[in-house]
């Protein structure tokens, strides 16, 4: 077995850990961003376990899982907890409904693009994140050495495409990036807020450099999920391993009592 | 000595401030480290805005 397809049973390890560390927080203190976090962390740790499985064989709704969750949904849901630290309820409590209609339409569409997978394409030779996509190729690119294309029309135009498990103009890959810019905002936006915050009134170093790790890390999987989309699969889930780490790291570090958080000021708890 | 101050209804204590003064990691790695990934940020952000926008085929 490739090496690059045993990192995600290691993510899935970190990322179970993670998610029962935050749910537990979440059980004593009863506020919604352990409750938010904990459930996208644990469709990270799903779609890392979806990955693994599909290294090994082809189920269809265990990819259902791996893209639902795991490309589309966990970003989202993970940096809507954040949201609830940085604006008000009210606000975000709007916000959480826009979520929980837009994963549901999310969830039909992928029920709906179910039937139209290429499954026959399916190989354990490959990970998932490099066979999931139809590429489109531009005039003038070429495919790899030794990879099969196929002319089809789209959208009444002739196009080159390497074909993939999901057709081209599968319409549950038009709301990953809706899903993704908001948790990309509130979870990198507002970790790198709160450690200015920090930083600038020179207090808790400690959480400076927690959500330091925590932008770190989830820019790390945006990275690679960015790559991905561009063809470049190979560097997922090392991206996804590392990600889940330093995002582990952030927060247990960011949950370790200071002598001196007894002084800090209301405004810059934002990474509670 | 300790020396507060008081801003709204929080007691700031000066000397309870645990970032080291003159440290290297604090005064240049963090803040580089903060625009750095702003900046990656807001890069990502593009890219996905083109995607919804149509501007990068996939």
């Amino acid at each position: 077995m490739d090496f690059n397809l045993i990192l995600p049973f290691l993510s899935t390890i970190v990322m179970f850990v993670f998610t029962v560390f935050v749910l537990k927080r979440y059980a004593v203190r009863k506020t919604p961003q352990f409750l938010f976090w904990g459930i996208g962390l644990a469709m990270f740790g799903m779609g890392s376990f979806a990955e693994a499985y599909l290294a090994l064989a082809w189920n269809r709704w265990v990819f259902f899982g791996w893209y639902l969750f795991g490309a589309a949904l966990n970003a989202a849901w993970i940096g809507h907890g954040t949201s609830y630290l940085m604006f008000r309820k009210k606000w975000v409590h709007g916000a959480t409904v826009v979520l929980i209609l837009g994963s549901l339409f999310a969830s039909y569409l992928m029920l709906k693009a179910m039937p139209t997978l290429n499954e026959e394409l399916f190989t354990t030779e490959k990970p998932i994140s490099e066979q999931y996509g139809t590429k489109r190729l531009d005039a003038g690119e070429k495919a790899p050495e030794g990879v099969a294309t196929v002319v089809q029309e789209y959208r009444g135009e002739l196009v080159e495409t390497i074909p993939g498990l999901m057709p081209l103009g599968t319409s549950v890959r038009m709301t990953t990036p809706f899903f993704n810019i908001y948790g990309l905002l509130a979870l990198v936006g507002g970790a790198l807020w709160s450690a200015y915050l920090f930083w600038r009134k020179r207090v808790l170093p400690n959480r400076v450099v927690a959500n330091v790790l925590i932008a770190a890390g989830a820019l790390l999987i945006g990275t690679a999920s960015t790559l991905t989309r561009l063809g470049y699969g190979q560097f997922l889930y090392i991206g996804e391993l590392f990600s889940a780490i330093l995002m582990f790291s952030g927060f247990l570090m960011a949950a370790r009592p200071q002598p001196a958080e007894k002084q800090v000021p209301a405004d810059a708890v934002a990474a509670d | 000595m300790a020396k507060t101050e008081r801003s709204g209804r929080n007691i700031v204590s000066q000397d309870q401030s645990h970032i080291p003064k003159n440290s290297i990691f604090f005064e240049k790695i963090i803040p580089a480290l903060l625009v750095g990934m702003a900046v990656l940020m807001v890069v990502l952000i593009i890219f996905a805005a083109g995607i919804l926008f149509g501007l990068i085929q996939f």
